[in-house]
């Protein structure tokens, strides 16, 4: 029974540096689904999504991926999930076409999607820039454009609404409704009233 | 395999565009060996006898240089967790990363060394062993540096206190390089100095990948 959930987690608990960050989470993630985690600063939105991946270590509980136990952050097969985090893992220097091709290229992109995905976002216009150029809005967009085209079925979203303006919300709340109305599962970390479909809410703290 | 390369492109070309102190680095190894004669002095005999080792401390200051960044810009803004989670290894980013930091640093060091030899009137005849040393060297330096830059990433602060960390470690490589160009010109031969130098390589290449890999996984910790 549990095989079948993409992630299963029981019981989780996460301290830091002695302190308690989160304790007793169960829940689970299978496709088509979304979770949405709310809660206030520092509550522990981000170290929930981290402990998930595997860049923190869970202090008690079980924590299976595809009922393995593996993590995204040590697994070398293949992408397991898309991770959209406070970073933005851009390059000012590189231009903005640089920066995707090195993404679609380790992910094996089909080009078509590229392009796809890049008028869904309007980056067209872009594409030639420094990244450098970009505004934080523009940054945290070509953020959005490299996670909506990586092969991974699983969304890892954090605050994934900051510094974009109401039309761009309306985009991103459009793609995430289309990935996992196709199979796909979201897990997202936000302040906003999200109305996506499938969708579990959880609050910390 | 294929993804170890893209990321080896991907960190030469960055080096290309300018966002690394790789090629200040590079420089700075010119700069430091231009100056070294103008402040020791015209006395040839003196130089020709400290050419190698003065080669090899501004080779190893000109590595220490670019490797503090070794992975600090990706770690920074969230390249390297976006990679590892891309389904490469950690070690096999680790090696990429090495690897294109050595044919961005090492290799002008060793392409340029036969030059700088002339500069510091290093007999002609012995530039080889001293490009022979640097190019055994060398990757052995970007290999043991590679944990040092990991763990200040960990701890979030870097320059000098990598330094600190890194110098203590690259000792025997230094030792050993200066010491068979030394070997080599009164007359006893460097070859044992080589061997011991090309020994250090095998090893630091099976060790450091897992040592900075743990490192920077410390780091997101």
């Amino acid at each position: 029974m549990i095989n079948k959930h993409i992630i299963y987690a029981q019981n989780l608990s996460f301290d830091r540096s002695g302190r308690n960050i989160f304790s007793s989470l169960s829940f689970s993630l299978d496709s088509s689904e979304s979770i949405i985690i709310k809660g206030k600063n520092g509550s522990g939105k981000t170290s929930l999504l981290r402990c998930l991946a595997g860049f923190y270590p869970i202090t008690r509980g079980k924590l299976l991926w595809y009922g393995e136990e593996i993590l995204p952050a040590y697994y070398s097969e293949k992408p397991l999930i898309s991770w959209l985090g406070h970073f933005d893992a851009i390059k000012g220097s590189l231009t903005v076409r640089e920066n995707l091709m090195f993404f679609m290229e380790i992910w094996s992109v089909n080009i078509n999607i590229f392009h796809e995905v890049v008028k869904v976002f309007s980056f067209e216009k872009f594409l030639d820039f420094p990244a450098s150029w970009l505004s934080a809005g523009e940054k945290r967009r070509l953020s959005l454009l490299r996670l909506s085209f990586c092969p991974a079925k699983v969304w890892f979203m954090d605050e994934p609404t900051t510094y974009l303006d109401m039309e761009n919300k309306e985009i991103l709340i459009s793609i995430m409704s289309k990935h996992i109305n196709s199979g796909g599962s979201i897990i997202c970390a936000t302040h906003e009233n999200f109305h996506l479909p499938n969708t579990k809410e959880y609050s910390l703290g | 395999m294929r993804l170890f390369f893209k990321l080896v492109y991907r960190d030469i070309n960055l080096v290309i565009k300018g966002a690394s102190d790789t090629g200040a680095a590079i420089l700075f190894y010119l700069l430091a060996i231009i100056m070294f004669p103008l402040s020791s002095g015209t006395d040839t005999n003196l130089l020709t006898t400290i050419a190698g080792g003065a080669i090899w401390m501004a080779a190893l200051f000109a590595s220490l240089l670019s490797l503090d960044r070794l992975f600090r810009s990706d770690f920074e803004d969230g390249s390297l967790e976006q990679i590892v989670l891309s389904g490469m290894s950690m070690e096999i980013i680790v090696l990429s990363k090495c690897l294109a930091h050595w044919l961005t640093n090492g290799l002008p060091i060793v392409l340029l060394s036969p030059i700088l030899s002339l500069i510091m009137g290093l007999d002609y005849e012995y530039w080889w062993i001293l490009a022979i040393t640097l190019l055994i060297g060398t990757p052995s330096l970007t290999l043991i540096g590679a944990t040092p830059a990991a763990l200040s990433c960990a701890i979030g602060k870097g320059g000098v206190l990598t330094a600190l960390v890194l110098l203590p470690l690259m000792l025997p490589v230094l030792i050993l390089g200066s010491g068979a160009i030394s070997a080599e010109i009164s007359g006893l031969g460097g070859k044992g100095h080589l061997y011991a130098l090309s020994a250090i390589f095998p090893i630091s290449l099976l060790v450091s990948p897992f040592l900075a890999s743990r490192s920077i996984r410390l780091g997101w910790e």
